[in-house]
């Protein structure tokens, strides 16, 4: 039977990477930046590390840019963007989501009502 | 002494984790501990990192290294290499204990050195010794682990034996020292066969330059006698007109 741990990742997996999209859609931020926060949810139960090499991909299928920029304290920070392929592949996944939810929550019952 | 001690740590923490990342390409491998140490290195400044217990609990909500380095294997799409941390690595880990993050190169070097050299990261020194390492790689026996420096010239003895029936598939890697031996017999082989015809060859053109030069030698006699004829048909004639100016006018004429 597979535990908890298993099941979080697995609904992770595939849904994880579009979240760093959304995170960095209007707005650039760094590494240690989008990392903080994701380790900050509870609910996705990553540990910070792991998003690095997640961030790593998403850079070399072109999704996301990344640039080093000198930081006013501390190191230079490696500043990630959202290319023009990382936007249509969020604004696809927008759309699949929802409909995938969708149809999950009707036949599980956690549509609500 | 804080502070060193902390670094201890991050070393050791990064040292681990490189370990564990012996199956990524090298650059994948490169970044990705370039970017915790980074991240490492913002978390001890952004949050007033000063202790170690404080510095723990960065590292643990990095992860440990055996979680980091499955989630980037999982995110290379590669499989992970499960014996990676055996044998030479721990060994690795003690003796680099003093060279921080450049430590790593000396172990990675060993199992990938066209990598390292690839790579051309800015620890290059350390590459070195690599090289010297490479002869502890003949007994592979270790295991078939990711990739050993010697693999290359190994692999290569797997595919040659099939093409060209050369016999270095026997003996495996002693064979391949045996290399030139192959070179021997062929060279051997050929000249004995062809010696039979460049003989008769040669023979055959040093016949043909004979007769060459017996016809010239013949012509140049039947010339020669020729040639003499005259002089002395000359010699008679000049004696007897000598007195008059014949010869001196001929001459004249074809310039006048």
């Amino acid at each position: 039977m597979a535990d908890v741990a298993q099941l979080s990742t697995s609904l992770r997996r595939g849904t994880l990477e579009f979240c760093v999209l959304a995170m960095v859609e209007h707005e650039d931020r760094y590494g240690t930046e989008i990392v903080r926060r994701f380790g900050d949810e509870r609910g996705l139960a990553a540990s910070e590390g792991t998003i690095y090499p997640l961030l790593s991909r998403l850079r070399r299928i072109g999704w996301l840019d990344s640039k080093w920029s000198e930081s006013p304290s501390g190191p230079p920070r490696r500043y990630y963007a959202l290319t023009d392929d990382g936007r249509s592949a969020l604004e696809h996944f927008r759309t699949e989501w929802v409909s995938f939810r969708q149809t999950v929550d009707r036949l599980v019952g956690t549509g609500g009502a | 002494m804080s502070s060193d001690r902390c670094d201890e740590v991050v070393a050791e923490y990064l040292r681990e984790l490189e370990q564990r990342l012996g199956g990524l390409p090298v650059l994948q491998r490169r970044e990705l501990l370039g970017d915790l140490e980074a991240h490492i290195v913002n978390e001890r400044a952004e949050r007033g990192v000063t202790s170690e217990t404080e510095l723990l609990v960065v590292l643990e909500r990095l992860g440990s290294p055996e979680v980091v380095a499955a989630a980037a294997y999982e995110e290379a799409g590669l499989p992970k290499p499960a014996v990676e941390l055996a044998g030479a690595r721990r060994g690795t880990v003690t003796a680099a204990a003093s060279a921080r993050f450049t430590g790593r190169a000396e172990r990675t070097a060993a199992l990938d050195s066209a990598e390292v050299f690839a790579s051309a990261g800015p620890t290059p020194q350390p590459y070195a010794p690599p090289p010297v390492s490479t002869p502890v790689v003949p007994p592979p026996d270790d295991l078939f682990r990711a990739r050993r420096g010697p693999f290359p010239p190994g692999g290569g003895h797997l595919f040659p034996s099939g093409p060209g029936g050369r016999p270095w598939s026997d003996a495996g890697p002693p064979p391949f020292v045996g290399g030139p031996p192959f070179a021997p017999p062929p060279p051997r082989r050929e000249p004995s066969s062809r010696a039979w015809v460049r003989a008769a060859v040669g023979a055959a053109i040093g016949f043909a330059v004979l007769v060459l030069f017996g016809c010239l030698a013949g012509a140049f006699l039947v010339q020669g006698s020729s040639v003499e004829e005259p002089p002395t048909a000359v010699s008679v004639e000049v004696p007897e007109p000598a007195d008059p100016p014949v010869p001196p006018v001929r001459p004249v004429r074809p310039t006048e």
